[in-house]
């Protein structure tokens, strides 16, 4: 739940926003659109949710507690099991290949079986690509990659944050579906942001930023 | 990794073998009869016509206070008559009469088990200036073609000594403890001198006739200045020898400065690769806190790696002291026959503390870097 809240560099500014100092409240099973263009604080704003940054103004609630309280030992709790974030840099390791990327978050939680794993890269088109290191990949296959590891977890909220800009609209539906899918199979949250290209999802709200 | 593994490796390295070093020759240095240690002077007054009668205790006690001394001891005469011979089965025999002196032990340059008195005791410890051996083996020896004596074969010899005076005279055995460079004199332990003048002496409180001196600078321009002006004369170690030990200490310091300097520095090169280490990596580690693996989980791999690293390097630079301590072995035998090696093993230990300090400090760096 977002109360009042704003990013803290626009402290000053006169904001129209349906986010930014608004009451405003994610719940599970939802799916919301965050619609924004370029500067106006999305990966700011997942950034506040998920804890690694708390330079914003007002207040930001999880499960009625203030994300400023949660301590850090209790945020490895939360990003294993509770919120999902998919970063719009991605934030894969270059050198480790595809498989091993996804590896690296699911040994973690020990959320999906390989077989799982080898499924849905052969579903978003990336099958071929298992064994080849990240930096070789295409941006657009490094999103599918990154995505795939996203899953890889228990989650109340799936955050992904311009997940298929690189994305042509084939693959974007298959994510969708996907992402669908398992999201309700934990009648999970879903919040995406976009500048443009939106994944097609049955929206519940659309939020301007 | 590679630069923070030599860094590692040059810095212990030099640390430990400075310190085999130093723990190799200091014994050396402590020697007390050094160029190194201490310098000493022995001071008479200059006699004079009406006859020498010695420090008052007013002189003394103004020799005492002067700036560049640092001890002073006094020399203690005999006050009783002693007779010393060298008696030989079936063969001929001397006797002479003869005195001695003794002064603190503390200013006496040979170090002997041997060297002390107690009452019961039949047999009295005696030093003798090396100058008299030398005087037998090069001047006398040397020119009646007789053989020459080794300071071990001349402390075999036994002498008789006979103290008489107060109405007591008793025979002692006399054995030579030791061969002085600093003291001309034939000195006895200051215990047997205290107690022999009470038993045999005149019980009258001789002023000293001379002083031995230890001074805290030998350089120093005052000392002549102050001896002159008193009229005092300067026996003993020389003051070329005096100033050459002053040089060489000053080298000696400067030399151990730059070497604690390296350390510092290569210690100080050390701790930066660790920040390098980690601030190239500083994405990759809070990707993986991002992804949820714990602080522990994510440092506990750095701190293995430093810890790792930081043991290999304790071990290599325990053996290239080792081996770079042979080098130097030699070179010291040739100068110094009393050398004995000192065991690794201290280093070894000092090694393993530096070790763990280290390791101590990279994975509190570790632990304060990874947020």
């Amino acid at each position: 739940m977002l109360s009042n809240s704003r990013p803290g560099v626009f402290f000053d500014l006169e904001l129209h926003s349906d986010v930014w100092d608004k009451q405003l409240t994610f719940e599970k099973g939802k799916s919301y659109l965050i619609e924004a263009e370029s500067g106006t604080g999305k990966s700011s704003l997942f950034s506040f949710i998920y804890g690694y940054r708390s330079d914003f103004l007002g207040n930001i609630y999880f499960d009625e507690r203030s994300v400023n309280d949660i301590p850090f030992k209790e945020w490895d709790e939360i990003r294993k099991t509770k919120l999902s974030l998919l970063f719009q840099e991605l934030r894969l390791f270059p050198e480790l290949t595809a498989f091993e990327n996804i590896e690296l978050k699911n040994q973690l939680t020990q959320h999906k079986s390989h077989k799982e794993i080898e499924e849905m890269l052969q579903l978003l088109g990336i099958g071929d690509k298992r064994n080849t290191p990240c930096a070789k990949l295409s941006w657009g296959q490094q999103q599918r990659v990154a995505i795939i590891r996203a899953l890889c977890q228990p989650y109340q909220f799936l955050l992904f944050d311009e997940p298929i800009s690189h994305l042509d609209d084939k693959n974007a539906a298959i994510i969708a579906d996907l992402v669908e899918k398992e999201a309700k199979a934990q009648n999970a949250g879903i919040i995406v942001s976009s500048i443009g290209k939106q994944l097609p999802l049955p929206y519940h709200q659309r939020f301007a930023l | 990794m590679a630069g923070f593994f030599i860094a590692n490796l040059v810095g212990l390295s030099i640390v430990l073998i400075a310190l085999q070093f130093f723990f190799d020759v200091n014994p050396f240095f402590s020697q007390k009869d050094t160029l190194f240690k201490r310098d000493f002077f022995v001071i008479t007054k200059k006699v004079g016509i009406i006859g020498n009668t010695g420090f008052s205790p007013k002189e003394i006690d103004e020799i005492k206070h002067a700036r560049f001394v640092k001890e002073l001891g006094q020399f203690t005469s005999s006050q009783f008559s002693v007779f010393g011979g060298i008696s030989q089965q079936g063969g001929q025999s001397f006797r002479t009469e003869m005195f001695f002196e003794s002064v603190p032990d503390n200013f006496i340059d040979v170090k002997s088990k041997d060297w002390k008195f107690s009452p019961s005791d039949s047999s009295i410890p005696i030093i003798i200036p090396k100058n008299y051996l030398d005087l037998y083996n090069f001047g006398f020896a040397e020119a009646r073609s007789m053989p020459k004596i080794s300071e071990g074969l001349a402390s075999l010899v036994g002498m008789d000594i006979t103290l008489m005076g107060n109405n007591n005279t008793q025979q002692y055995r006399g054995s030579i403890a030791g061969f002085s460079n600093r003291i001309n004199t034939i000195l006895v332990p200051e215990s047997f001198m205290t107690w022999a003048n009470e038993r045999y002496g005149n019980k009258k409180n001789a002023n000293p006739a001379r002083l031995i001196l230890e001074v805290s600078n030998i350089a120093d321009p005052q000392i002549a200045t102050f001896f002159k002006s008193r009229g005092y004369e300067v026996e003993g170690e020389n003051q070329a020898v005096g100033r050459m030990a002053f040089f060489m200490r000053l080298i000696v310091g400067i030399v151990a400065g730059v070497g604690v300097l390296i350390c510092a520095l290569s210690f100080t090169i050390l701790i930066l690769s660790i920040y390098l280490l980690l601030q190239k990596n500083m994405q990759k580690l809070q990707n993986l806190r991002l992804m949820g693996y714990s602080k522990s989980a994510v440092s506990r791999s750095y701190e293995i790696l430093s810890v790792g690293i930081n043991f290999v390097v304790l071990i290599g630079s325990i053996a290239i002291a080792a081996i770079l301590r042979n080098y130097y072995v030699d070179t010291i035998k040739t100068v110094w026959s009393d050398f004995e090696q000192t065991s690794i093993l201290r280093v070894s230990l000092i090694g393993i503390a530096i070790f763990a300090f280290l390791s101590v400090v990279n994975v509190v760096i570790i632990r304060r870097k990874i947020k």
